[in-house]
């Protein structure tokens, strides 16, 4: 039987199912993230992390309440606001452009993001009051320059999806080649740094960069919740979704700008997360199927697990240390997705 | 209520494709919307839809409608079945009323839609997904979800181009009824004249861009007409209610 639906479901059953589908999912998550702030490089005892979690901070000991308190709980929060964020980013990406393969990264967002990290780091560029945002702050300029490239050809040729997506997939390209460029032309320290940021890492998490991530998360969320139905009702197509009186263009427009906030504030403090933003989406999507007010939230869901799996992932493989998470996240999630396209017997885009 | 046209004019960069249109319907009433291919009957349809910019005036209720309340008050239905969703089939349907939607759906419009699906005798798809149900069933399925919607005008364009025999009479029966029962102004373009004259109340027939006839079915397909809009000579018997049987016999 289908997860997201069977012929003799009713409506009221159909709806409770995927609650039940979304509530596990969350469930899961919060199994993947207690385990994340339990494991780490410094070997801490389950009790010592938790009592550090629970106990104030007098009555715990002063390294083990640093460790988890400053490292490893903004690096999970990061992880996980992350992840949701990408998430949702791919899921609104695939819906506003009725392509399976658009996302944040494969429309050259991401890539645009590590070349103004990488132009910061080569030239030294520091913000006047706030040098340790200096590099964030780049990424996302970068990230914002991409999106108004994309959207200048398609202002020009109509905000059709085949236009974005013909000027995205142009547009990474470019700055993959200018991240390159600038690579190429760095001294071998400054191109460790560099390398090192595009891999994608949450050692550099703080309370808040971890503020501001969630800051965008729920922004845009609150600004999303009211077009749901209508964002539903663009998988039926430009012309059916316009007739139904949804104004076309104008949606697209508004949550492309959400999808480049979401991103911005998603990459600007980790680095290059690639892989999140295209599978989540397709992984939610065959759990609870395209309604966008299920969709949305179980995307989330899915991105940050796939990240807070990662997160874990990347402290087990080496012991004592941690793989940058952008090289982990692929082994995590391509494996899970894999075994929901063999087990799914029907169609899911 | 009446549905006037006055003067409309829908042009595609420098191509003029509706030139000076100009029709009336009443309500309740079902009109037929004929002619060749390219004669301009989609782009009129989606044109008094607001779907495409145009001059002249649409008059609903003694009011010129504009752009955004013909989409709010006007119902189109495209020929393509659209592109291929794993929204369920009730889901579809129930987006005919999407102003009314909020975050949950309450339970007798749930129970609405699926009364729509049912007059369709689709009733027990309502838990697929639109593709994994074939192409005829997808376009019952967005005439379910047209009929949901309640419009004071619902343009259908070839609506039974994907239907079997059977459901392409269910189907403008179905509309037919609708109309009846509502008061709603139905305008469908076909290719099937036979089939369109038995339901017509009114037959317009298109050609080039121009409205080259209107009126009963009886008076606007005869064989000369048919023979210079269509390029086709044919051959017409009158069946019951004196409704016109078109027999084409060989193109000129």
């Amino acid at each position: 039987m289908s997860l997201i639906a069977s012929e003799s479901l009713s409506y009221g059953a159909l709806v409770r199912r995927r609650s039940v589908i979304l509530l596990t999912a969350a469930a899961v998550l919060a199994t993947v993230v207690i385990i994340d702030i339990l494991v780490g490089p410094a070997f801490l005892g389950f009790l010592d992390v938790l009592s550090a979690l629970v106990l104030p901070e007098s009555q715990v000991d002063a390294t083990v309440h640093v460790i988890v308190h400053e490292i490893r709980l903004p690096m999970t929060l990061m992880a996980l606001l992350v992840g949701a964020s990408l998430g949702t980013a791919g899921a609104l990406m695939q819906t506003i452009l009725g392509n399976p393969l658009a996302s944040p990264y494969t429309l050259g967002f991401s890539a645009a993001a590590g070349f103004g990290a990488a132009l910061a780091i080569l030239t030294g560029f520091e913000l006047p009051l706030i040098p340790s945002f200096s590099v964030p702050v780049a990424a996302a300029l970068g990230g914002c320059m991409a999106a108004c490239i994309v959207y200048g050809m398609a202002r020009l040729r109509g905000m059709t999806s085949e236009v974005m997506i013909l000027a995205g997939i142009a547009t990474l390209f470019m700055f993959q080649s200018l991240q390159s460029l600038v690579q190429y032309m760095s001294a071998p320290e400054v191109l460790q740094e560099i390398v090192f940021w595009l891999f994608g890492s949450l050692v550099k998490a703080t309370y808040l960069s971890v503020s501001i991530t969630g800051g965008i998360l729920l922004f845009t969320a609150a600004l999303i919740l009211p077009d749901v139905w209508k964002l539903t009702a663009l998988r039926l197509g430009d012309e059916r979704a316009q007739s139904l009186g949804v104004p076309v263009e104008r949606l697209r427009l508004k949550i492309f700008a959400l999808i480049v906030l979401l991103t911005a504030g998603a990459v600007a403090f980790v680095g290059t997360i690639g892989f999140i933003g295209l599978v989540a989406p397709h992984i939610a999507r065959m759990l609870v199927g395209e309604d966008q007010r299920v969709l949305l939230p179980m995307s989330a869901v899915t991105g940050a697990f796939v990240m807070a799996g990662a997160s874990v992932m990347s402290k087990l493989i080496s012991p004592g240390a941690i793989v940058p998470i952008g090289i982990v996240t692929a082994v995590i999630g391509v494996p899970f997705l894999f075994l929901l396209i063999i087990r799914g017997r029907r169609r899911f885009w | 209520m009446t549905l006037h046209v006055k003067d409309l004019e829908v042009s595609l960069g420098d191509t003029s494709i509706v030139k000076h249109a100009s029709l009336s319907c009443a309500a309740g009433q079902f009109a037929m919307l004929i002619g060749p291919n390219g004669a301009g009957k989609s782009t009129l349809l989606k044109a008094l839809s607001g779907l495409l910019p145009s001059s002249g005036q649409v008059i609903l209720k003694d009011a010129t409608l504009e752009k955004t309340q013909r989409q709010q008050l006007i119902a189109y239905m495209p020929q393509d079945i659209g592109p291929t969703s794993s929204l369920t089939v009730l889901e579809v349907v129930l987006l005919g009323r999407l102003r009314s939607l909020g975050l949950s759906v309450p339970g007798a419009m749930a129970d609405a839609a699926q009364a729509a699906l049912a007059q369709f005798g689709i009733g027990a798809l309502q838990g697929r997904t639109l593709d994994a149900v074939s192409g005829g069933q997808r376009q019952l399925v967005y005439l379910a979800q047209a009929l949901f919607r309640q419009p004071d005008v619902l343009l259908l364009d070839e609506p039974t181009a994907a239907l079997d025999l059977r459901h392409q009479l269910v189907v403008l029966e179905a509309v037919r009824q609708h109309c009846e029962t509502h008061g709603t102004i139905a305008i469908a373009a076909m290719h099937d004249l036979t089939l369109a004259a038995q339901f017509a109340d009114q037959m317009i027939c298109l050609s080039q861009g121009r409205i080259e006839a209107k009126g009963l079915p009886e008076s606007v397909l005869t064989a000369d007409r048919l023979q210079r809009v269509y390029g086709v000579e044919a051959a017409i018997t009158y069946g019951a209610r004196g409704r016109p049987n078109i027999t084409p016999l060989r193109a000129s």
